[in-house]
């Protein structure tokens, strides 16, 4: 048995990702710097280069928010690593707004806040509490609103997407008429 | 012999005022299938118009289809039909429950039960395989369901599948239940097995069910549906946010998740990740009891439960050691009405006594066989309360010596005494029990029951939505007019609450229905159009296949799956390859969607007949007030409401009637319709009662 070939940096940063990705973890680019890859911060941009046009490297994804991170679609959809990128940017507010918006958009459905106190958000409820209120002052998250279910459980959306009367609709409906007529 | 694979080729009928057993051939009924079908069609062809659910000339039919007891997933319903007690005219109508009760009929070699009379005195009817026997019940007679259960499994053997009536039915309570295995309850028609004296089947059987194809070719479409099935509902989303699923739907009813557990198994479980690929965890996917009680079940949660054949197992088996206090067993099962009706009876609970009235509430109305209709029992007791109407009609003797005070404190033990006094029919209030529009008249209700959203009704004839308005608009709503009874009817709503974006599903019914404009954003609805009167037909007739196949309408159709790959395409398909490789007589889906519409006509013309009347639409098909006064500064089809809008309303009748080949004005089977499904005898005894639209002769 010959002795196995040492892994290049590429190969190894791919193991990494594609490694995080199976435990539904992304990519922090910084975890790169460490041992046993040890990628000079100057090389990094070459490196991404490589992971968005070479074929075998074609499961890797890159995200760009407050940091960048990669991760494997082959393991993880691209929603859930925007939410983990989100996540790991520990930039509160625009967790919350980027979630909100997601779903107002999309599904179209309000979001429950309770949602934000669970995995794999977590964040705690005090938290959680103050950052909604320092939103209402900032402009760029004006269009985040509150709406309560008749059993007072707090649902948040988008007025961009999603009027007042239907967020409120959706919000009863989730909590109470869905209950009702299971 | 049977003419064809499937079918188990015979039905036995049971005269009760006679005893006298017979087996018939079910080759008579392959046109409709089974189940339902079946039912249908005895209670067409023997049960004259004018006769009551408890009389003695009226009937009940068990029945199975043919793809029960093959093993195929999810196929182990059983149909119940006979006529509606708590319909103030009598209708036909049906319950079904899960459990494992019809394969076991099937494995003793019958299709269909058909019971007729009534028994001198209380019996049971006993069956191993070919040996039926009339038993006597005395001993049974005044027991719970639990014990009866217990009893007869004691006297037959452990693998005895048992359906039986409680005090309730009994006592012939219009909301009364049939219930097999403890906690699979067909509601609406225990009364009418108390009226024959017959306590309950017992069934062992030691056959088998045969299909026609090859080995291979059936394995391949169980693995096919294995590869797309979803969680129970065909929930095909993630409760919450998760590696694998590019969608998620705090709605959902795949809640597995890492950290969450079956808590009270000996060993708890984890439920974690259950990746779409991985069809070993499909049966940890839908954590059930968490859906319905919120996390506070997790801990009592031993694991979850089903049908026979089932992979999804929507049932929750809790062990709850303070349901003892109350005078139950620690053990409970249910699922979602099974738990939330009770819930519903109640108020000023928080999060605990909630959990205890649900549960508590299961294993008493469960023994008892009392039925819930729908949740509408719980809220017809709050709305006569609040109005001060049991004080009127209450004997103060009576009122005074109900426990109000526990009622008022969200104390479950409450439910205690008002189940009882309504299974033993105790008194005023037991008229909680008649249902709906027999109570309303009884207690004279105003306007405003009726009228009022937040108590649910939907029709005068006393039964509450079941996935209508606030489910697709006009679709739902059309769904909840049709049968005499509240619907039960999960096709639409398991493509609606499939978790999808609705972008998404509008892809899948344009290719479905032909147009995206079958589905809306929920609560943000438009005016009706042909796409979705298809959608409410296909949600209709399905829903009569599944029933008279007999496979469960809570997970088929599967019309959506959890697979990017797919672009979370179902297969609308699998109902008519699983018909073809068990009986080997090929058929397409369209095919075999015309036999589910002529079981869903014959319903209609069995309804026409007894209510005497082809004005279905005027007659029958009628929508309470609230559905189109509600939300008063509202508009229809403006974002945020389900309010309907009446002439649209109409207008959607039409459609529907229309794509059913109706008669567009009245809504009744026309003369050609019926000959076309094969029906001219129908067609000819309708005539001659004066009862096909144009009065044709
Ligand atoms: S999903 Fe539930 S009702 Fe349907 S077959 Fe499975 S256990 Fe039975």
């Amino acid at each position: 048995m010959g002795k196995e070939q040492k892994k290049s940096i590429i190969e190894l940063m791919a193991e990494k990702v594609r490694s995080d990705s199976a435990q539904a973890k992304i990519t922090n680019v910084d975890a790169f710097k460490e041992e046993p890859i040890k990628l000079p911060e100057e090389d990094l941009e070459d490196k991404l280069e490589v992971f968005k046009t070479e074929e075998e490297y074609a499961d890797i994804k890159i995200l760009r928010g407050t940091g960048i991170y990669l991760f494997s679609e082959d393991k993880m959809t691209l929603n859930y690593a925007k939410t983990m990128a989100r996540i790991a940017d520990k930039d509160i507010m625009a967790l919350i707004a980027s979630t909100v918006r997601d779903d107002s958009e999309i599904y179209p459905r309000a979001t429950p806040a309770k949602t934000f106190y669970q995995h794999p958000y977590n964040i705690d409820k005090g938290i959680f509490d103050d950052v909604l209120e320092e939103m209402e002052n900032k402009e760029e998250y004006k269009d985040i609103k509150g709406v309560r279910a008749s059993n007072g459980a707090l649902y948040l959306y988008s007025n961009k997407y999603l009027a007042e009367d239907h967020a409120a609709y959706l919000a009863e409906d989730i909590e109470v008429v869905q209950k009702e007529v299971p | 012999m049977p003419k064809y694979k499937g079918w188990a080729g015979k039905i036995l009928r049971v005269n009760l005022s006679d005893g006298s057993v017979k087996a018939e051939d079910t080759n008579d009924y392959l046109d409709y299938i089974g189940g339902m079908g079946i039912g249908y069609k005895v209670m067409w062809d023997e049960v004259p118009v004018g006769v009551k659910p408890f009389d003695e000339a009226n009937k009940i039919i068990f029945a199975a289809g043919p793809v029960t007891g093959t093993g195929a997933p999810c196929t182990a319903r059983t149909n119940i039909t006979s006529l509606l007690p708590s319909n103030p005219q009598h209708l036909i109508g049906d319950g079904h429950m899960g459990g494992h009760f019809s394969p076991e009929m099937k494995y003793a070699g019958w299709d269909a039960i058909i019971i007729e009379g009534k028994a001198p005195r209380p019996v049971w009817l006993r069956i191993e395989d070919e040996k039926v026997t009339i038993e006597d019940a005395r001993k049974l007679w005044g027991q719970g369901i639990f014990d009866t259960t217990a009893d007869i499994a004691g006297i037959m053997g452990q693998e005895t599948q048992v359906a039986a009536i409680g005090q309730a039915g009994e006592n012939l309570v219009n909301l009364a239940t049939i219930m097999s295995n403890g906690n699979h309850s067909a509601g609406a028609l225990g009364g009418v097995m108390g009226s024959k004296n017959l306590k309950a089947i017992g069934i062992i059987g030691t056959g088998s069910v045969q299909y026609a194809a090859d080995r291979e070719d059936w394995i391949a479409l169980n693995d096919h549906v294995m590869s797309i099935i979803g969680a129970n509902n065909q929930h095909v989303v993630p409760s919450t946010p998760q590696p694998w699923a590019e969608y998620h739907d705090p709605a959902s009813r795949w809640t597995a998740q890492e950290g969450l557990f079956w808590g009270a198994a000996d060993k708890p479980v984890e439920t974690g990740i259950c990746e779409p690929e991985n069809i070993n965890k499909v049966g940890y996917r839908t954590q059930k009891a968490v859906k319905d009680h919120g996390m506070i079940a997790e801990d009592y949660t031993v694991r979850m439960g089903g049908c026979q054949s089932c992979p999804v197992r929507c049932h929750s088996s809790l062990e709850i050691p303070e349901l003892e206090n109350y005078g139950v067993s620690r053990y409970v099962m249910n699922t979602c009405m099974g738990y939330w009706s009770h819930y519903m009876a109640m108020r000023n609970m928080d999060e605990k006594s909630g959990f205890l009235a649900k549960t508590l509430g299961a294993q008493l109305a469960d023994d008892y066989g009392l039925w819930c209709n729908y949740g509408q029992l719980g809220r017809d007791l709050n709305y006569a309360y609040d109005k001060g109407i049991l004080k009127d009609v209450l004997p103060a003797a009576e009122y005074n010596s109900i426990p109000w005070d526990k009622f008022e404190a969200g104390d479950p033990e409450f439910l205690v005494d008002l189940y009882r006094r309504i299974a033993y029919k105790e008194g005023e209030i037991s008229h909680l029990g008649d249902g709906a529009a027999w109570l309303a008249e009884r207690w004279d209700f105003d306007e405003d029951y009726w009228n009022d959203e937040a108590h649910h009704l939907w029709s005068p004839m006393g039964y509450p939505l079941h996935h209508a308005n606030e489910s697709n608009g006009q679709v739902g709503s059309l769904i909840n007019i049709i049968f005499n009874r509240d619907p039960m009817n999960h096709s639409h709503q398991n493509f609606l609450g499939s978790g999808l974006p609705t972008k998404l599903l509008k892809e899948i019914a344009a290719e479905i229905w032909g147009s995206e404009d079958a589905v809306d954003e929920p609560a943000n609805y438009t005016p009706m159009n042909r796409a979705k009167a298809k959608f409410a037909k296909w949600s209709l007739v399905t829903c009569a296949l599944h029933d008279s196949l007999t496979v469960c309408n809570w997970m088929f159709p599967m019309a959506t799956s959890p697979l990017k790959k797919r672009n979370y395409r179902g297969d609308t398909s699998i109902e008519a390859k699983y018909f073809s490789l068990t009986t080997g007589i090929k058929m397409s889906e369209e095919e075999l969607y015309k036999a589910g519409e002529r079981i869903l006509t014959l319903h209609r013309a069995m309804t026409v007949k007894q209510m005497g009347t082809v004005d279905m639409r005027n007659e029958h098909d009628i929508i309470v007030d609230w559905v189109f006064d509600m939300d008063p500064d509202k508009k229809p089809f403006t974002p945020g409401t389900i309010k309907m809008d009446r002439d649209d309303m109409e207008k959607a009748k039409t459609m529907l009637y229309e794509e059913l080949g109706w008669d567009p004005e009245t809504g009744a089977p026309t003369y050609d319709k019926l000959v076309e499904l094969g029906m001219k005898d129908a067609a000819l005894e309708l005539g001659k009662l004066g009862l096909l639209p144009g009065n044709v002769q």
